[in-house]
């Protein structure tokens, strides 16, 4: 499946949850969202994330930075009269994004290291020392599943993405590299 | 209530990073007599912020596999943390609803060894605290009340919504948590935007609005008269205490507000001595409020 075709399913998938013309632009959504108000809601504006992708045109959201903004507080889903599952949709977007390899670093790194630990925080002797002056056992030492999450990571999209965020990160130096030495040329 | 008996499942922030939560957390259990397991082979929920937002049927799965744990230890699971039980209450509901989106998941899981049938129930530890133990008994328990603190509340976004999965209290005006800090003889306050995001979940992509979101929530809370923060999620915890002096960067006023679990105000309450809870891992002191309460 190529990106409009993925951006396609995403619009129907929205159109079979809600009433493709029931998101009537009040934009309770974004007096609703912490970080609309807060950094302005030309940067951020979830209700245009709703309409480009009812449009079809959400394609060019997806490689815009603030796509990424959204803090998952789930407050347009909850305020919305018309019940449009904005935070959802705006994952499905971001989810989207990552099969590009377009995904911030830090959501990057803490997901290898579950992958790879079982946990989004690495257990560190600087822990067990605060639970020992608690009087807490130290955090066992198994493999906490990570073995099944690789397995579940490969059996889904997940791998792939985490692939395409590091061949990008690759062309993208690339890119760069030649242009510095075009540059000097 | 059923005589299902309860898997802890703590999740990845508390036991590393917070482990004076789970200390607070033990010894409220202890104390009201509530029996859990701690049970082998749990992964990371995963983290509503991160995993999901890359791949949410791999997350999906993750989930599932974590309730199909507890399902084969014969439990149902209870969280202290929003993050993890929002992702696990979410999935557990929706996999409960829906046979065929079941039978999709399984199917990954079954490379795995696992299988969930979807029984588990799934409960935040407030919730507990407030529908099982009961705010009256929360209050016969109460040896010391805490009549001269004035607190902030912050509920966290991920144990209310989206409320039609996690169904624990009013989505946009909940009263719980406030009830059960008035139970130990506090007085709350209300202040605006008390609703919002503390701004945990911008932190991959832009560590400095983060900050900035908790920064005004603090103000806010001061300016409405709050003499100390009161709040039940880990998340919540790392911006309001580990963060507090950065978010309050830019702010005028660079007072610090003292910040606890609401189980370790309960445990002073009930009459727990405070060398117990390990006050001094907290990062803003909270040594000004406890004279005053003890």
């Amino acid at each position: 499946m190529n990106i409009d075709e993925h951006l396609e399913e995403i619009s129907s998938k929205l159109a079979k949850r809600v009433d493709t013309k029931s998101c009537f632009a009040c934009g309770t959504c974004v007096a609703a969202c912490p970080v609309s108000r807060l950094i302005g809601s030309e940067t951020y504006h979830p209700r245009r994330v709703v309409k480009a992708t009812l449009e079809g045109e959400a394609t060019t959201l997806l490689e815009e930075p603030a796509l990424w903004l959204c803090t998952s507080c789930h407050a347009c889903l909850e305020h919305c009269p018309q019940k449009v599952p904005v935070s959802e949709l705006i994952k499905d977007l971001q989810n989207l994004a990552s099969s590009m390899g377009i995904t911030p670093d830090d959501i990057v790194a803490e997901v290898e290291n579950i992958l790879a630990t079982g946990w989004a925080l690495a257990p560190s002797d600087q822990a067990n020392k605060k639970r020992t002056e608690l009087g807490l056992p130290p955090i066992p030492l198994d493999d906490r599943g990570s073995k099944d999450l690789q397995t579940i990571a490969k059996a889904t999209a997940l791998l792939e993405r985490l692939e395409k965020v590091k061949q990008r990160k690759v062309q993208e130096a690339q890119v760069a590299a030649a242009a510095e030495e075009g540059g000097e040329v | 209530m059923d005589d299902t008996g309860w898997a802890l499942y703590m999740g990845c922030v508390i036991p590393n990073r917070l482990p004076y939560m789970e200390v607070a957390m033990r010894e409220t259990l202890q104390h009201f007599e509530i029996e859990t397991h701690d049970v082998d082979g749990f992964s990371c929920c995963p983290n509503p912020l991160t995993l999901p937002h890359i791949d949410h049927h791999a997350a999906l799965a993750i989930s599932a596999r974590n309730l199909a744990v507890a399902e084969k230890a014969g439990l149902n699971i209870l969280t202290p943390c929003n993050g993890c039980f929002e992702m696990l209450k979410g999935a557990a509901v929706c996999l409960a609803d829906d046979k065929e989106l079941r039978e999709e998941v399984n199917g990954i899981l079954a490379k795995t060894g696992h299988e969930y049938k979807g029984i588990v129930k799934v409960k935040h530890f407030i919730q507990l605290l407030f529908e099982d133990i009961g705010l009256g008994t929360v209050a016969e328990s109460v040896v010391q009340p805490l009549t001269d603190l004035t607190a902030a509340v912050h509920v966290g976004c991920h144990i209310l919504r989206p409320s039609n999965l996690l169904n624990v209290d009013d989505a946009q005006r909940p009263t719980i948590l406030h009830q059960l800090v008035r139970a130990l003889g506090a007085k709350t306050v209300q202040f605006p935007d008390e609703m919002d995001c503390c701004g945990y979940g911008t932190r991959p992509a832009d560590r400095d609005l983060a900050l900035k979101m908790a920064g005004i929530k603090i103000e806010n809370m001061k300016r409405a008269g709050a003499e100390a923060l009161v709040l039940i999620c880990p998340a919540c915890t790392l911006q309001f205490d580990l963060m507090q002096r950065l978010a309050l960067r830019d702010a005028e006023d660079k007072t610090p507000l003292p910040v606890f679990y609401y189980p370790e105000l309960l445990n002073l309450a009930v009459g727990i001595p405070p060398q117990k809870l390990g006050f001094e891992q907290h990062r803003v002191k909270v040594d000004p409020i406890l004279a005053k309460l003890i």
